[in-house]
């Protein structure tokens, strides 16, 4: 049971770490140059940095969960498919929707399926290369304080810098917006999928609305990272998608009509569905 | 005792995925921040929200991200070593779209320049023929490499008909939601999601250090998923 408990803390780590690398707004820092302005009387130059920061799937599911609406293991992606992914993109988009999945699952309090989404996680984490990035005194601190909660989550913690230092040593930090958008579709596409009928007082609409915000953000970074040049398929599924996010601002009345709801959520199975 | 054990795994796994420390060692537990998240009979969660980073004294920092609906929010900045905060914002980044009106397809009338009998002039004052072409004493029609000119000089140009286009332009507004200072926290109560921008600027300095934008939403102790959290 103990190789067990430290083969599953290795999993979180090796792989929700990274993959909380989707909630890692430090990813891009631009120097805004029309705001970076330098004074001639000499004094210091102004610098501007811009970043994002993405709130994990976590915080959808707390909501799903709290309104009372009910698990569904139909709409999480199959484990099977992690074989499936070879390249370098789809292996961290992988991540991402596994990563989701994983969230959901543990929100749930699903304790076989968190296990298994630990273990595809982790494989993922090993073809990308990740999971070398935990050295040794780390894992014998894990060892060490396999039954202390709090000191794990420090302990995580501490080692979330060892992972993005691995990432940026091994030049990865431009795998982390496929995480990061394959953690949003996931989570996206559980929440249209736990709604049956369009209501306007329905949570998954409300949540699918809101979701308008954060997915023009994800556009945004996605923009800068220049995926339309690394990967013009996923580029321009997002942009799609973007562009009927876009039309909800014609709406006075209400957040989102039936229509719009409708098109966005058959976007995101599409798209989800290209991906997975 | 290994359920026990499978929980405590699952609780790290609930606390790691939402952990989020970021770049240049800088760590949540150095703020010694916990105590403030204690609300009554609610508590503010700041492990998702928040972000820790590091800068340079003089630096402007801007993070954008979004607030949900329906919920409490409590926002503060901190920072540590000798880095200074000067001021601090939340700039909501409200669109909008405003419906504009073009036209598209004009046909124009136009006027030109007359001599007193209403007869065409070119610029130089010559009388023109009916199509605005200079002629020769003869009457024939002056040829510039086998082609006429015409040589009217527009004096006003009327759109006569026209095809009226509608359209909604995506608007872009900042609206400042909040002013903060060392020290200061915003709570609020947010109705609906926003898109926001907190931007941080650090007094001068030669020393930079760690600063952390606590983001927390409220949630009730009572509440199992809060109890995990």
């Amino acid at each position: 049971m103990r190789k067990f408990i430290k083969f599953s803390a290795f999993a979180v780590l090796a792989s929700l770490l990274f993959s909380s690398c989707g909630n890692e707004p430090v990813v891009i820092e631009d120097n805004i140059s029309d705001s970076t302005s330098v004074n001639i009387n000499e004094e210091p130059i102004v610098k501007v940095y811009s970043k994002y920061k993405f709130p994990s799937p976590l915080e959808i599911f707390i909501v799903l969960k709290d309104e009372g609406v009910k698990f569904n293991s139909s709409v999480i992606n199959d484990l099977e498919k992690a074989s499936t992914y070879t390249t370098t993109d789809r292996l961290a988009i992988g991540m991402g929707i596994y990563s989701a999945d994983l969230s959901y699952c543990s929100m749930y309090e699903k304790s076989q399926l968190t296990m298994n989404y630990f273990a595809v996680n982790k494989s993922i984490a090993d073809k990308l290369g990740l999971s070398s990035g935990f050295n040794k005194d780390l894992m014998d601190r894990i060892d060490k304080n396999i039954n202390n909660a709090d000191s794990l989550i420090k302990l995580t913690s501490n080692s979330y810098n060892q992972a993005v230092a691995f990432l940026e040593e091994q030049g990865q930090t431009k795998i982390l917006p496929y995480i990061i958008f394959g953690e949003w579709i996931e989570s996206a596409y559980i929440t249209v999928n736990s709604t049956k009928k369009f209501s306007s007082d329905d949570i998954g609409v409300n949540i699918i609305s809101e979701q308008s915000l954060l997915f023009e953000n994800i556009y945004d970074y996605f923009n800068k990272a220049n995926i339309k040049e690394s990967n013009e398929a996923l580029y321009n599924d997002v942009q799609d998608l973007y562009e009927l996010y876009i039309e909800l601002y014609n709406n006075e009345d209400e957040d989102i009509t039936e229509t719009q709801f409708n098109n966005i959520k058959a976007k995101i199975t599409e798209i989800r569905n290209n991906w997975i | 005792m290994k359920i026990n054990k499978l929980i405590l795994i699952l609780l790290s796994f609930v606390f790691i995925s939402n952990t989020n420390v970021f770049s240049q060692n800088c760590y949540r537990e150095d703020y010694g921040f916990d105590e403030a998240a204690e609300d009554g009979d609610n508590y503010y969660e700041f492990e998702d929200g928040s972000y820790y980073g590091y800068a340079e004294g003089g630096d402007t920092i801007l993070i954008k991200t979004v607030l949900y609906g329906r919920r409490k929010y409590k926002v503060l900045v901190s920072t540590l070593d000798n880095l200074q905060i000067a001021s601090w914002k939340i700039i909501q980044n409200k669109k909008s779209t405003k419906l504009t009106k073009k036209t598209r397809n004009e046909k124009y009338e136009y006027t030109y320049k007359t001599n007193d009998k209403g007869e065409y002039i070119a610029e130089d004052g010559k009388v023109l023929d009916d199509f605005g072409r200079k002629t020769d004493k003869n009457g024939e029609v002056i040829k510039n490499n086998g082609r006429a000119v015409d040589f009217r000089v527009v004096t006003n140009r009327a759109v006569v008909s026209a095809d009226t286009i509608y359209s909604r332009e995506v608007v872009n507004e900042e609206i400042e939601i909040y002013s903060g200072s060392d020290g200061s926290e915003m709570v609020k109560k947010n109705k609906k999601a926003k898109s926001v921008i907190i931007k941080l600027i650090f007094a001068p300095g030669e020393d930079g250090g760690c600063y952390g934008v606590f983001i927390g939403n409220q949630r009730s102790k009572s509440k199992k998923a809060g109890k995990n959290w």
